[in-house]
């Protein structure tokens, strides 16, 4: 615990700086909130990116002179393999649901008919199945739809 | 008198100090709980924390924000909301958004919700092996699992639980600084394929500007000088505010458009890739967090939420802190966390409970 000569009491130097602050917040609240305050940030977002822009087309051009790859190439590359990884990922879910559809299978076939759903572990199905599956809209994207 | 002398003669000890601290918070532990990585999506990974004594059968799968990182969820031994999970028996899984940069650009919100979180929802009812799930988002990350069960009914969620949501746009300090001529996201979107996060960052900043940018320092100063400086809480805390991933500029442009704009989340006129985000299709068991003096999703804009649900099972926890301090703050553990756990619990059993379905609409305060 503070002890008592430490309060803003004792500070008077303290008690100014809260003062003036509490004086200058409210209005620089004010200011933030208005709409001019909102353009001067919009207008410095643009020219942040046109900087941005400027300085890694720069750059870029620099390095492919030296033949050297530069961002704009490993951003290529990198698209590509997202582009695979999706294929790859597409591969990995048909797979699992063979899978799981291959295990029901085998299940059905081996279980005595009726009455005996129990399983007997609490809360879980056998790590590695799938449970109740949802019919998610398409992960295949529609360009700018809903945009 | 006296003060001010003693405080001339420790004032280099104390500015050693505070130098201390800024310079060696990069330094700080930062989601320390073990977890392992089990699922990984271009930037997106899925974590697992196992719980050595789980006790419910319904893992919680956590969301987070895409302008900052989920870290917060972990934020540091002592404090973390994943840490209380795992001590009350539950299993928590983790999706982490990454660190996009320009080959991200093309990811928008339609990605994470229609792709990246179905697959990750996925990939923790095959790990744990449960049947349904609870889903927590905080922040953006609320809202984008509020789209992906406002398009998908069927979704084997049992709970749904949106913290510090922002949903209704109109009369918010966003929308006044986003909806203006000068904000272009159009010209922004064909120049660039993020907006860096530490400009997003200082903006959210410029909402506060005199606590955040005088205040905070000033009282750790203070803090410093009478010796009551908590050095790992405020590093912790000021490593993660400071560690901002950028903003993938297809998700900011229709982050900006249909939420601040055009208000759409709230007006029902929003579409993923053509399918129509009905909040009103969610049936999960919800709890709906809001924070008392919230700036950047205003409990006020989160309210209407009520207007739009018909869950049969539908709570309001309100909590008293800012957006990021209701959940991370000191207070967190004694006032929000318990009540979320004690809200949890009888919903995370193995068979859903009956009368949860059969009750009447509860939109009362839990707080």
């Amino acid at each position: 615990m503070a002890e008592e000569p430490r309060s803003n009491n004792a500070h008077p130097m303290r008690q100014y700086v809260d003062d003036f602050l509490s004086v200058a917040a409210p209005g620089l609240q004010e200011v933030v909130n208005s709409k001019s305050f909102g353009a001067m940030v919009s207008q410095t977002a643009s020219n942040l990116v046109a900087v941005q822009r400027i300085g890694h087309e720069v750059s870029d051009l620099v390095l492919r002179n030296a033949r050297i790859a530069g961002r704009a190439d490993v951003t290529s590359l990198h698209r590509q393999l997202a582009r695979t990884e999706d294929k790859l990922e597409a591969v990995l879910e048909t797979v699992e649901r063979l899978e799981d559809e291959l295990a029901d299978e085998r299940r059905r076939s081996t279980e005595p008919t009726s009455g005996s759903a129990a399983d007997g572990s609490p809360g879980a199905k056998p790590a590695g199945r799938s449970g109740r599956s949802s019919s998610s809209p398409s992960p295949r994207r529609v360009d700018n739809q809903g945009e | 008198m006296r003060s001010l002398l003693r405080n001339m003669i420790t004032l280099p000890s104390a500015l050693a100090e505070y130098t201390n601290i800024w310079l060696t918070t990069p330094e700080a532990v930062v989601g320390a709980t073990p977890k392992e990585v089990v699922w990984t999506y271009r930037k997106t990974t899925l974590y697992r924390y196992r719980s050595s004594r789980r006790s419910h059968a319904v893992p919680i799968l956590l969301t987070f924000a895409l302008i900052n990182r989920p870290d917060i969820f972990d934020l540091r031994p002592g404090n973390s909301f994943i840490e209380f999970l795992l001590e009350e028996g539950f299993d928590v899984f983790l999706v982490d958004w990454g660190y996009p940069d320009e080959e991200d650009a093309d990811t928008g919100l339609d990605d994470y919700v229609l792709e990246h979180l179905p697959r990750a929802i996925r990939k923790v009812l095959r790990t744990s092996g449960a049947e349904e799930i609870t889903l927590v988002g905080w922040c953006i990350g609320a809202a984008l699992t509020g789209m992906y069960l406002g398009v998908t009914p069927d979704a084997p969620v049992r709970n749904w639980v949106p913290l510090t949501m922002p949903f209704d746009a109109s009369n918010t300090t966003y929308q006044t600084l986003l909806d203006n001529d000068e904000m272009d996201v159009e010209w922004l979107a064909q120049r660039t394929g993020y907006l860096p996060g530490a400009h997003v960052d200082t903006v959210n900043k410029l909402l506060k500007p005199v606590p955040n940018f005088v205040g905070t320092p000033l009282r750790l100063f203070r803090e410093v000088q009478d010796g009551t400086a908590d050095k790992i809480a405020y590093q912790s805390m000021s490593k993660w505010v400071a560690d901002n991933p950028n903003f993938p500029m297809r998700a900011f442009r229709q982050w900006v458009t249909w939420i601040y704009q055009e208000n759409r989340l709230a007006t029902g006129r929003l579409r993923l890739r053509g399918h129509r985000v009905d909040l009103s299709s969610i049936q999960q068991s919800t709890l709906v967090v809001t924070a008392s003096n919230d700036h950047i999703a205003p409990r006020d804009g989160t309210v209407p939420l009520f207007d739009v649900l018909t869950t049969q099972d539908l709570e309001h926890l309100d909590g008293v802190g800012g957006h990021i301090g209701l959940m991370a703050g000191s207070r967190a553990r004694r006032d929000i966390w318990p009540r979320i756990r004690d809200w949890l619990a009888p919903r995370s059993h193995e068979r859903r409970p009956s009368s949860t379905r059969s009750e009447t609409p509860v939109t009362g305060r839990m707080a």
